[in-house]
């Protein structure tokens, strides 16, 4: 009976899911890799935004894509110096 | 006569590019059209023995370029249809020997005698890639549903897309229907919604393909495969006609079996 459940259960996972999912973010991965630009573009924007509200250390901030379990994040990080107190009454 | 250029590309090898690029051509020849298609993947053609022309090679594309012999001395007619043209690879030299300039100046003289010049790109990205892509002004990505495939195709969609050429149409091969109804095979949607790209066709994995292609005579001459269904449909749609897709994607079921078994029309091959 439990072989015959499990049986059953295993037929659920239907190898295509994975396939599919695999491919989601090796794809993306692939053309982050290519699009370098579009990734230093990126960057100069964050920092810009960021900018308005904190001070930062230009120097030492680090950006990227990494894969976490099983999906994409973009890692950040940003060395504040300090905050716009004008920012923060606006 | 202003012929159109498709280059057929894939990224990654063993997906079936020649058998896709000798199909298409021969499946718009029989449609009355003149095709001629290139192999420029020097060094290890194989679109001759697809086929089935490799004993009639005298000349070659490198010939050709380097202008060794006349343009017409290289072209070799199709056994099967009389429309149908095949400028072979070099076996004996490197991808280095064409340049992307000497494919474009090949192609404005076919296009004056020619409706369709097909060009069978090398697989990788390098520059036999750069050299086949060079003078299309179309590219048809052939794929199967397997993850370094589609990751391949990908790539090489990519690359399309920075030549300027426009979205490519993209060929799905070797489609298992059993293995779709289990959920152990992505299906058509599946890579439809990883790829950016217009769909132009689906060909089941075919044990007529092997037959076809020991013999030297491509399988959309056999009426009875669902394969050479699958080519002679992608050249109707080339061709502009909105024909439907095959089924490939719930198995076959015992009726469409009964059916074929005693040869009533409509057994054969079911639309999606």
């Amino acid at each position: 009976m439990i072989d015959l459940l499990r049986w059953a259960l295993q037929r659920q996972e239907r190898s295509k899911d994975a396939a599919r999912q695999r491919l989601q973010l090796i794809l993306v991965m692939d053309r982050v890799g290519l699009a370098k630009e579009h990734m230093e573009a990126m960057k100069a924007d964050i920092i810009r935004a960021v900018s308005k509200y904190m001070v930062v250390d230009h120097e030492s901030i680090e950006m990227d894509m990494k894969r976490s379990g099983d999906s994409l994040v973009l890692v950040s990080n940003i060395q504040v110096k300090d905050i716009i107190r004008a920012a923060i009454t606006e | 006569m202003a012929g159109k250029t498709f280059v057929v590309t894939s990224g990654k090898g063993g997906v079936g590019k020649p058998t896709a690029t000798a199909n298409i051509g021969a499946g718009l020849a029989l449609r009355g059209k003149r095709v001629i298609v290139i192999d420029t993947d020097i060094g290890l053609r194989n679109l001759d023995v697809v086929l089935g022309l490799e004993n009639r090679i005298v000349y070659d594309l490198v010939d050709v370029v380097e202008g060794n012999c006349k343009l017409n001395q290289a072209m070799i007619r199709d056994k099967h249809t009389n429309e149908l043209y095949l400028i072979p690879a070099a076996q004996t030299r490197d991808k280095s020997a064409v340049k992307p300039d000497q494919m474009k100046n090949l192609r404005d003289h076919l296009k004056e005698e020619f409706e369709y010049i097909i060009i069978d790109c090398p697989a990788g990205i390098e520059q036999g890639f750069q050299n086949a892509i060079a003078a299309a002004d179309r590219a048809i990505v052939v794929t199967t549903p397997e993850v370094s495939a589609i990751r391949d195709a990908d790539r090489v969609i990519g690359l399309l897309e920075a030549a300027e050429l426009p979205i490519p149409d993209l060929v799905i091969n070797r489609l298992r229907p059993g293995m779709i109804k289990q959920g152990d095979m992505m299906d058509k949607k599946d890579i439809l919604e990883l790829l950016s790209v217009q769909l132009l066709g689906l060909v089941p994995d075919d044990e007529h393909i092997i037959v076809a292609t020991n013999k030297g005579v491509p399988v959309v001459h056999d009426s009875r495969s669902m394969s050479g269904e699958a080519f002679r449909r992608i050249a109707s749609r080339i061709e502009g006609e909105d024909r439907p897709f095959l089924n490939l994607e719930n198995g076959h079921g015992v009726f469409s079996k009964l059916r074929k078994f005693v040869g009533l029309k409509g057994g054969d091959f079911t639309d999606d």
